[in-house]
């Protein structure tokens, strides 16, 4: 019985260790006569590379995109999003602007357009002031 | 070593490793002996690696991206190197779209393209690589399109194409041509992300944030660059066959220009160094209403749906200029007002050197409905309120017609002193903005320079594999090749003059923005000479503080400055020199274009910024490749 248990959790765990263990692998730079930047003290050095270490780590990326999907789909994501825009908004540094100008108007909705039957092209159409801008904003003439 | 290189460009294409630091390495050990012989070189502190490829590409944005990847596919071993990561190019901001007669719209034919870039160009443009690029461009774009560059489409599922200025069908009488493609708002974003990928899909060497300092000559001959290794302090010798500058504009040169803070004509200084010749560099394309200090351009739209300019008089000075048409105005002729009125004093701001365009008084309703998003726009790089201030503006620079001349395969040219006769510089190639093979002329068209750039990067591939073969042995160069290169560095990290680098680089662009802006004649001109080169005299009192080797940003900035001085000064004396008007270069005093004396390229040399500039003519090709396929365009007034 417990020489099975052992085993199941042998056996789960190497597989953990094979199947998780991260592909990463990462050429350190172990030859000295290559310049480089300076080197921080010991300690700060130590604590740069572990920081970066697991910065790069798989776990972290997986992590995130767990995080992510979480998220995606429940209806606290929505007001999550509000909330987010609105500190945005109340962070504008550069002085309060109605918001009714500030929006983006885009002129019709979905992927085609229905006038020209563009399909995926922009949502305002680019020439209409002759040269070719968006939001006001001139990128070729 | 084949193992190793293998190593190494794998490295490169995974994209975390593309700092290239290991790539620099293994060729190092590959080339130790011949490398770092430190000891012949003026100053031993620095740490030399050399590398050998087949082909270096400086540069990685469209133009570089598309040579570098069509050469890596030919087969040859390629160096693809950037001050930037490729995706941080200026390409990335072109979101205008790319012309081709693709004829999806309605019947279309590459020779009414290439009678409307001809009449574009007024007449200065080369027609044999007009001819070339207008023919090869339906095959650009549908290569594009195969590498997966996401175009906007028609309902049959063809890439959707709107009418954009200055094309026309059947040579201009058949009315407007739908003839530019485009990926939303944003064609350039979505092709320099396209070629990006293409480029890691192939075998390109990436030196990613090396600075190129110099080209590589001996005997006359481009044989590599030089450059500077940010990350790490080092300096990196790359021996090429090829050659390919494809760096970009020089926008910077001027204190207001929609060209991100990178172009800085770095390629077009490293040519005049080398002692090679720039081509119509006095054509600078200008719109009237960038928003001062970002240079982000404010919409035509603005003035045509009522708004109008003020001077600091609040007076509106354009009912002066242009009684009839007053704000609405052609961009030239606004653009020129708004300079003579900022050189008669009456700018604002508190160096008197902008004016306003004011939208307040126009009813919110039309602010909203017809100008959606200008506020938005005004409220984040301009910081006003539109309903309630004025924006401040400033003509802006958009784009450099002139750099190194190519013929339309994409090799740079100089003249032969005897004969005047075109001659290839060996070795050498250009593509992009910064080359300057003459299908833009005298102006560009709207939506052509994606198309330069995408036509003759793949130009430039295609001449190469024609004319060259992979894994050939490098001639012998002397050992101390780029000594004159590090010793330029030595003294800017070292300069310890009294004038720094942010201050001679603000009196350049002051003065560019004044004397040789949209508003000339010999007298401002003359005067424009003589300051730019007063401020190029003054480089040699430079004074920079950081003395280290490791990303020190104030050494590349005076770098830049340096390039930036050599393409100012060329310009100037190029604008003051041609007596007519033409295209993007207007004078108040030859007001018409001349073609009997002027139908010609100017050529500059300048090899040192202290140096005077020295200027010939080149004649423009006026017959097309194949006479008969396509018939060249002869002269007329060119008027829309």
């Amino acid at each position: 019985m417990l020489r099975t248990k052992m085993l199941s959790q042998g056996g789960k765990f190497t597989t953990q260790m094979f199947i998780g263990k991260p592909v990463w692998i990462r050429h350190l730079n172990t030859n000295t006569e290559v310049p480089s930047p300076p080197k921080l003290s010991r300690e700060e050095q130590e604590e740069f590379e572990r920081l970066q270490k697991v910065a790069n780590a798989e776990d972290t990326i997986k992590a995130y995109n767990k995080s992510v999907l979480e998220n995606e789909g429940s209806t606290s994501n929505k007001e999550s999003l509000e909330a987010l825009r609105k500190t945005l908004e109340d962070k504008d540094d550069i002085g309060k602007i109605s918001p009714e100008y500030t929006k983006t108007i885009p002129e019709f909705e979905g992927d085609v357009n229905p006038k020209t039957g563009e399909m995926g092209g922009p949502k305002q159409d680019p020439i209409r002031h002759g040269d070719w801008s968006f939001n006001g904003r001139v990128t070729d003439f | 070593m084949l193992s190793l290189r293998t190593r190494g460009s794998i490295l490169s294409r995974s994209s975390n490793a593309v700092r290239a630091f290991s790539t620099a390495r293994t060729t190092r050990l590959a080339h130790q002996t011949n490398a770092a012989d430190s000891s012949s070189m003026p100053n031993s502190d620095y740490h030399i690696i050399d590398h050998e490829y087949d082909c270096v590409v400086v540069g990685a944005g469209g133009a570089g991206l598309r040579a570098a990847f069509g050469l890596a596919e030919a087969g040859f071993k390629t160096a693809c190197i950037s001050k930037l990561f490729p995706t941080r190019s200026h390409t990335v901001a072109a979101q205008g779209g790319i012309n081709a007669a693709l004829g999806n719209m309605h019947p279309d034919d590459w020779k009414w393209h290439m009678y409307d870039t001809v009449k574009g160009s007024d007449w200065l443009g080369d027609q044999d690589s007009i001819h070339y690029m207008t023919k090869e461009a339906p095959k650009a774009i549908i290569e594009l399109e195969h590498f997966g560059m996401p175009f906007s489409r028609n309902e049959e599922g063809r890439i959707y194409q709107r009418a954009f200025g200055g094309q026309s069908k059947e040579f201009g009488k058949g009315g407007q041509a739908y003839r530019t493609c485009a990926v939303a708002d944003r064609t350039g974003h979505a092709m320099l992300h396209t070629l990006y990928g293409q480029a890691l899909n192939h075998d390109c060497n990436f030196f990613i944030e090396f600075f190129v300092m110099d080209l590589l000559t001996h005997n006359g001959e481009v044989v590599g660059v030089i450059a500077y290794n940010q990350e790490d302090g080092t300096i990196h010798r790359f021996r090429s066959h090829k050659t390919i500058i494809a760096t970009g504009g020089y926008g910077r040169a001027y204190f207001s220009c929609t060209s991100a803070h990178t172009c800085t004509g770095d390629g077009n200084a490293m040519v005049s160094r080398a002692g090679f010749p720039l081509q119509d560099l006095e054509f600078i394309q200008f719109h009237p209403s960038g928003i001062y200090g970002s240079g982000c351009l404010i919409t035509e739209g603005a003035r045509g749906e009522g708004g109008f300019l003020l001077n600091s008089e609040g007076e509106r000075f354009m009912e002066r200029y242009a009684p009839t048409a007053k704000d609405l105005a052609s961009r030239d002729v606004v653009s020129r007002a708004m300079t003579m009125e900022i050189r008669a004093g009456r700018g604002v701001g508190k160096d008197k050197d902008h004016l306003l365009l004011q939208l307040s008084h126009l009813p919110p309703s039309v602010l909203k409905e017809r100008l959606p998003g200008i506020s938005e726009t005004a409220s984040i790089f301009a910081g006003v309120d539109v309903t309630k201030e004025p924006i401040p503006i400033l003509p802006t620079v958009h784009y450099n017609m002139g750099g190194i001349p190519t013929k339309w395969t994409g090799e740079a040219l100089t003249v032969d002193p005897e004969t005047g006769e075109d001659q290839p510089i060996p070795g050498l190639f250009a593509c992009g903005e910064a080359a300057c093979v003459s299908v833009h002329g005298a102006n560009r068209l709207g939506a052509n320079s994606l198309l330069d750039l995408v036509v003759f990067g793949r130009a430039v591939a295609h001449t190469i594999s024609d004319t060259l073969q992979p894994g050939l042995p490098h001639k012998q160069v002397p050992m101390d090749i780029g000594k004159e290169s590090i010793a330029n560095l030595d003294k800017i990290r070292n300069a310890n003059g009294s004038r720094p680098t942010a201050e001679i680089r603000l009196k350049m662009k002051r003065t560019m923005q004044a004397d040789v802006s949209v508003f000339r004649t010999q007298e401002t001109l003359d005067e424009g000479v003589s300051n730019i080169t007063a401020v190029a005299d003054s480089f040699k009192d430079i004074g920079t503080t950081d003395r280290s080797m490791i990303w020190n940003s104030d050494l590349v900035e005076t770098l830049e400055l340096q390039n930036l001085l050599t393409c100012a000064k060329q310009t100037a004396v190029s604008a003051a020199a041609r007596k007519e008007s033409r295209g993007a270069h207007a004078r108040e005093d030859y007001p018409t274009r001349d073609d009997e004396n002027w139908m010609k390229h100017t050529l500059s040399w300048n090899q040192n910024i202290s140096d005077p500039v020295t200027l010939k003519y080149r004649k423009v090709i006026y017959k097309t490749l194949d006479e008969k396929e396509c018939p060249s365009v002869p002269p007329a007034i060119r008027s829309y």
